[in-house]
């Protein structure tokens, strides 16, 4: 009997820790549930080449400067096309 | 930006420009990049653009065609118009002179700071399922061209904060302005916190607002003989709506009240492309240096 009482007490110390466990776990299952996962580098790596400037009108070499595209055209002997934006010239041209 | 995606980025207008002309931007508002005189010089050929405007015209200043607006066709027939009208024999003895160039001139075109870095800054909408038109996107009509468009800024950093950059530590000043002009212009609120740290090269951190929107941040800084010679730093969060002329590219076209996923980007701009130079959107900001 005093064996089973043993037994008893230290099952009951076992599933005490066990429960404490589990609650510890959750508890910061739930925390890293309200976080965003941080960015990998797999992610970063995708990103990165999604937002670069590539392609299209950034193939072109841009003059910003009225004087230069002139000396360059006439060296050149090639016209101007000329954007002209009511903004930053990299957001709306 | 609608001109920027519908008409320039349009394959058969990139291939007319790439090979026969010379490509030229103009800022006529926000941060000009003109001088007194050189604006006076386009003023007559299409530099009074109060939106949109395309010409294009010859070294010596002859007008050949004049464009504009949001369809590639009519700006594509346009340019082949004005190259068949092009005789480049007759300009052949031209030599373009430098027009005087003022104090005042000097002030208003600022340069990027001398020894610092110039940083590319964009960003992209990432799901494109929760959106509308506006006035600014024309109805729906161009809700797509805006949706899939890059934004587009700078960013300027000091030679002092190169050099703190450099050896370690990406200084207070350079998390400031990376908040202040950037973070909380395409992610919602204003910073509240951000946590950023530089350790072996390696750039890791979250941005948080008052009402506890998280945005995570992940780059690279590479190094050599004191130098920095890769900024590389990628920032996702969600997003809300940002009326802004268009300037917030896809943020434009985000549905009222909802939030979509937008990543940014910061990295070094090539040395060797004038656009280097396109002024900071808030360069005009007194302290935008500090």
């Amino acid at each position: 009997m005093r064996l089973w009482n043993q037994w008893r007490r230290r099952l009951g110390h076992a599933v005490r820790a066990a429960c404490v466990v589990v609650l510890i776990a959750s508890g910061g299952a739930a925390l890293a549930g309200d976080a965003l996962p941080g960015l990998s580098d797999e992610e970063f790596a995708r990103l990165h080449q999604e937002l670069e400037m590539k392609g299209g009108m950034w193939e072109l070499d841009w003059k910003i400067s009225v004087t230069e595209a002139r000396k360059q055209a006439a060296k050149e002997r090639k016209p101007i096309f000329m954007v002209v934006n009511t903004g930053n010239c990299l957001g709306y041209v | 930006m609608i001109a920027r995606e519908a008409v320039l980025n349009d394959p058969r207008v990139v291939e007319l420009l790439k090979s026969n002309f010379v490509c030229l931007g103009v800022d006529n508002a926000a941060n000009p990049n003109t001088t007194v005189a050189e604006a006076r010089f386009i003023a007559d050929k299409g530099g009074r653009a109060s939106t949109e405007g395309m010409t294009v015209f010859t070294a010596g200043g002859k007008l050949l065609g004049r464009g504009g607006g949001f369809q590639a066709d009519p700006n594509l027939r346009m340019l082949k118009s004005a190259l068949e009208k092009y005789d480049p024999e007759s300009e052949k003895d031209l030599v373009v002179e430098d027009f005087p160039v003022t104090e005042a001139d000097r002030k208003k075109i600022q340069q990027p700071p001398e020894g610092g870095l110039v940083l590319d800054v964009t960003w992209k909408l990432l799901e494109t399922n929760l959106l509308e038109g506006n006035s600014t996107s024309g109805g729906t009509t161009y809700v797509d061209c805006f949706a899939d468009s890059l934004g587009v800024d700078h960013l300027w950093i000091r030679q002092d904060e190169a050099d703190a950059i450099a050896a370690g530590a990406i200084p207070e000043s350079v998390r400031r302005r990376i908040s202040r002009w950037h973070l909380d212009f395409i992610l919602p609120g204003k910073t509240e916190q951000l946590d950023l740290t530089l350790d072996g090269g390696r750039i890791t951190g979250t941005r948080s607002n008052a009402e506890g929107d998280r945005a995570e941040l992940l780059g690279f800084v590479n190094t050599k003989n004191g130098e920095v010679t890769r900024f590389d730093l990628v920032v996702k969060g969600m997003a809300t709506q940002v009326s802004d002329c268009g300037f917030s590219a896809g943020l434009t076209v985000v549905k009222k009240g909802e939030k979509v996923p937008v990543a940014l980007s910061f990295r070094l701009s090539d040395p060797n492309s004038d656009l280097r130079c396109v002024m900071p959107a808030k360069v005009r900001a007194h302290d935008y240096l500090q």
